[in-house]
């Protein structure tokens, strides 16, 4: 298929596709079994149409994921674009682009075997545990392909592997249970393989056997490198976009101390095998680093096409796909946006165990039921799923129930302790490398 | 899972399609070749139609996607095989990898009796039958309206959006189904700034409707989402710990929805992930709950004709006056658990797993009023505006956010309250409810995840409720 002609018969005025090919395979385990494979293939296209006008611009967007309607999608992208209003702006032109690491041979030569290894293997470890066992896993792979196209000759393709991986592994064998449900995205198997991973959720989850409800008081807490990232890729990575900056919502300023002076923060696009990392953005704009918070300090908003030349800056490689529920295989389907790549958050000096030996009293929060942080307002509440209590130094008895809140803009100031080894997480949030963080004065609420 | 319908949230939709005959048909003979106990084949398409707009720009976008998935129940559990091509050579290859597989699926299933059926849900006003510039004028002029309201609005966030679901089914052992779904909703968020604090507050509308959502806004609901959002601005943060908390009719859908909704999904029954699976016929809740898991609700959210098992749409009771009445089931585990199937298998789209879902969960009405139950509360907190909940499967809990909400104070409505968090364990948060009002009866849409992923269309709803919760 010739998108490029198909395009430039639908339209004069610049456009872009936006191509992802994938192949998707999930296995799902019921304990010891099997319980659902899922093999899924799937080409989608998303086109952009941008329709100058004396008052901005008109800009239409659709998509598509059958070849034959692409022409059809075209059209009524084109379409779209004469009615609406929106700040004008161009679509990058061709370029250089950096490299970028983001596939796993592992996972591209074999993506169903990549799949199954990781599924037995999690398996048989966690059926080798007494006092623990499997209720319930996802274990997936992707293989996607990108290219971008667009009418001022920029010609760019990708290809990214992933893997999914979330089990809920049930602790304790009485009549009160409970369980540890994590998951985990990963660009490489390696990088959470089971062997490395499965110890380390295995321990968490029987951290949970001897438990209580947490109790009301505000306290310090360390929060797990995922729980970070549900905290600051929602808040972050809205108030660092140059959007939040033209709409008025974002509460940082350059030059201004938004956090603790131990928090620096980058914007990398190009972090080895990062969730994000890419040699280009989702509307053909290279990756970069930026330097968001600095020791604290505010330094640099964010900056897609649209708002790098409505705003007069530059493009910071920020124009990225993204939307509620929409996984790593379906961005065609979104139009760009102003977001974040891989918030990566500066490592700290300490280990978690010597941010732990500075504790008095207090708490690690390995996982929340969904922390999920107000955009505007930064404001959190959510249930501690499984955490444990530290007293005089030392982990003590698992704490589940109970709540954990505040905004996340105090939470950054309250910054006491950052470890030294970040890792590429994921939770509910997408696109951070993150390790684990002590905030001292946080609310912890409970019954008592 | 749960969160509202509203902005950010980009909802499905659909065409109706005329190549779905021919695929209904490729799919039967398929099928025929599958060397399976049971095997069926879906096809789905889904189109949408989003416009949002702000003060700076106005993003429209339309969708459109397809696929077709074949499934069958082998010796190593379900296995699906899916494509967004649909021609016959396609259906025929996910009919081969089906056949590579291991057969002997030994796990009994409750089949619905074959059915054909062919079934498009009504709407007052067809989306399609309104222009894009009528709908986009019409989204100018709300947003002018509410803009206009006050000096201290800073923006209004408007998201319209409309979705047509159309999705076949087609099964080894005789069904026929389609059925084509139309969902519309519209948010409008309105952003206030007052020295240095910035707040909010969102109206929505939704379920399986027609854009007589959009004209059924009126200004005084815009006047009253302003007034709520100016409120806010002087709002302080709930108090922390046990309190006595009355909750409003979205509010108490989820946790509905989170509490006798997903811990009554008997897939994870199946999985020894379930604290309720010994609790059938017990009481489990105070007897004013009572508890409906309802595909068959007019316009609600979460409305169907048939699930994607082939089983018709039907209202379930789960919970009736505190006692614990049924599961929600699908093929597998209406069998393994020898009970009716409910219509509770749902998948999001054809590249997806088909679970157990809620469609609408509500609770029944009871004697109070609203007045009645805050004039008999000397303190506590009222929690307001729904945001979002979640699930606790194994250990039986569950938390919902929401927006808002007001102190009370010897049976008076106080200050206005920040965001609040209800969190706690299922059966002494509902083993709690004193209080349920006969008033203020409503069913709200939102979209619900298995987890973290795989969002259906749902409704939840009910009236207001008192109870005792760890707020914070």
């Amino acid at each position: 298929m010739n998108i490029s002609a198909i395009m430039d018969r639908t339209t004069r005025a610049q456009w872009e596709v936006y191509t992802q090919r994938s192949r998707r395979i999930d296995v799902q385990l019921r304990r010891n079994e099997r319980e659902a494979t899922i093999w899924q293939e799937n080409t989608g296209y998303g086109v952009r149409v941008i329709i100058p006008r004396s008052d901005g611009a008109g800009v239409g967007f659709a998509s598509c994921n059958s070849e034959s309607k692409l022409e059809d999608t075209a059209k009524k992208a084109h379409d779209i674009a004469r009615l609406n209003r929106s700040p004008f702006f161009e679509l990058p032109e061709k370029k250089r682009f950096p490299s970028a690491s983001t596939v796993d041979k592992r996972i591209s030569s074999n993506s169903e075997r990549a799949a199954r290894d990781y599924a037995e293997a999690a398996q048989a470890q966690i059926s080798a545990e007494k006092d623990i066992s499997l209720t319930y896993g996802k274990v997936r792979t992707y293989v996607v392909e990108t290219q971008i196209l667009n009418s001022r000759d920029v010609a760019c393709t990708s290809t990214g592997t992933y893997i999914y991986v979330e089990m809920t592994l049930k602790v304790g064998t009485g009549s009160n249970p409970t369980e540890f449900w994590p998951t985990r995205y990963a660009r490489r198997v390696g990088d959470i393989a089971p062997d490395k991973l499965i110890p380390q959720w295995l321990n968490i989850a029987r951290s949970s056997l001897n438990r209580r409800p947490a109790k009301t008081k505000e306290t310090t807490v360390i929060f797990s490198p995922s729980l970070v990232c549900d905290a600051f890729v929602p808040t972050i990575g809205f108030h660092a976009s140059a959007d939040a900056l033209k709409l008025n919502l974002s509460q940082f300023k350059h030059g201004d101390q938004i956090a603790s002076e131990q928090l620096t923060v980058l914007d990398d696009g190009l972090y080895p095998y990062g969730l994000r990392t890419n040699p280009f953005d989702d509307e053909g704009q290279a990756q970069q680093r930026t330097r968001l918070i600095e020791k604290g300090v505010f330094q640099k908003h964010i900056y897609d096409q649209l708002h790098a030349q409505t705003m007069h800056s530059k493009p910071t490689g920020n124009g990225i796909r993204t939307g509620f529920g929409v996984d790593v295989d379906e961005r065609y389907s979104i139009a760009p946006a102003n977001a974040n790549t891989n918030l990566s958050i500066r490592a700290g000096h300490g280990s978690l165990e010597a941010l732990i030996s500075e504790i008095k009293e207090g708490l690690v929060i390995y996982e929340a039921a969904w922390l999920n942080p107000d955009q505007i307002t930064t404001r959190f509440g959510s249930e501690i799923r499984n955490a444990q209590g530290i007293t005089n130094g030392e982990l003590g008895e698992g704490i589940v129930g109970g709540t954990v809140s505040g905004s996340v803009q105090e939470l950054m100031h309250s910054i006491s302790g950052i470890s030294n080894r970040p890792e590429v997480v994921s939770g509910s949030s997408f696109g951070c490398v993150a390790p684990y963080i002590r905030f001292d004065r946080v609310q912890v609420s409970g019954p008592t | 899972m749960q969160i509202p319908i509203g902005l950010g949230i980009v909802v499905n939709m659909a065409q109706p399609s005329e190549e779905s005959d021919s695929i209904i048909g490729d799919m039967q003979q398929t099928l025929k070749k599958v060397n399976l106990h049971y095997a069926d084949g879906l096809y789905d398409i889904q189109t949408d139609l989003t416009i949002r707009k702000n003060k700076d720009r106005e993003n429209i976008s339309t969708r459109s996607t397809k696929g077709i998935s074949l499934r069958g129940l082998t010796n190593q559990g379900w296995a699906y095989s899916s494509s967004n091509k649909t021609e016959l050579s396609t259906i025929r290859k996910l009919a081969e990898r089906l056949n590579t597989l291991p057969k002997g699926g030994t796990n009994k299933l409750t089949l619905p009796d074959p059915t054909r059926l062919d079934m498009q849900m009504p709407v007052k006003i067809e989306p399609q039958q309104v222009s894009l510039e009528d709908k986009l004028q019409r989204i100018r002029d709300l947003f002018n309206l509410a803009r206009g309201m006050d000096s201290r609005i800073m923006d209004v966030h408007i998201s319209y959006g409309e979705a047509v679901m159309e999705r076949a089914l087609v099964t080894s052992h005789g069904t026929q189904a389609r059925q084509r779904i139309p969902r519309t909703r519209v948010a409008i968020q309105v952003i206030v700034k007052e020295n240095d604090v910035t707040e909010y507050d969102v109206l929505t509308a939704g379920g399986t409707m027609g854009y007589e959502v959009v004209y059924d806004l009126t200004e005084s609901a815009v006047r009253e989402t302003v007034d709520a959002a100016i409120e806010q601005l002087k709002s302080v943060a709930p108090p922390r710990g046990l309190q006595k908390v009355i909750i409003d009719p979205g509010t108490v859908g989820t946790v509905c929805h989170e509490s006798f909704g997903h811990g009554l999904e008997a897939d994870q029954a199946l999985r020894g992930r379930s604290y309720l699976k010994e609790m059938l016929g017990r009481r489990v809740a105070s007897e004013l709950v009572t508890i409906y898991e309802d595909s068959t609700f007019e316009g609600g959210h979460g409305t169907y004709y048939f699930d994607d098992d082939g089983a018709p749409a039907r209202k379930n009771t789960l919970v009736d006056k505190g006692v614990l009445i049924s599961f929600l089931h699908d093929v597998e585990t209406s069998a393994a658990m020898n009970s009716p199937l409910t219509a509770s298998s749902r998948t999001q789209n054809a590249s997806r797993r088909r679970f157990i879902r809620m469609s609408n969960t509500y609770s029944k009405p009871g004697d109070w009023t609203v007045d009645e139950i805050i004039r008999d509360t000397k303190s506590g907190v009222m929690m307001m505006r729904w945001q979002f909940g979640i699930e606790d499967p194994l250990g039986g809990g569950m938390q919902v956010a929401s927006k808002k909400g007001y102190l009370i104070e010897n049976g008076t409505k106080t200050k206005p309250l920040k965001s609040i968090t209800l969190t706690g364990r299922v059966l002494e948060v509902l083993g709690s409810v004193d209080a349920v009002s006969k008033d203020g009866f409503m069913v709200d849409a939102g979209n619900c995840g298995k987890g973290k992923e795989d969002y259906v269309p749902v409704g939840s709803g009910g009236t207001w409720w008192r109870t005792r919760a760890v707020i914070a």
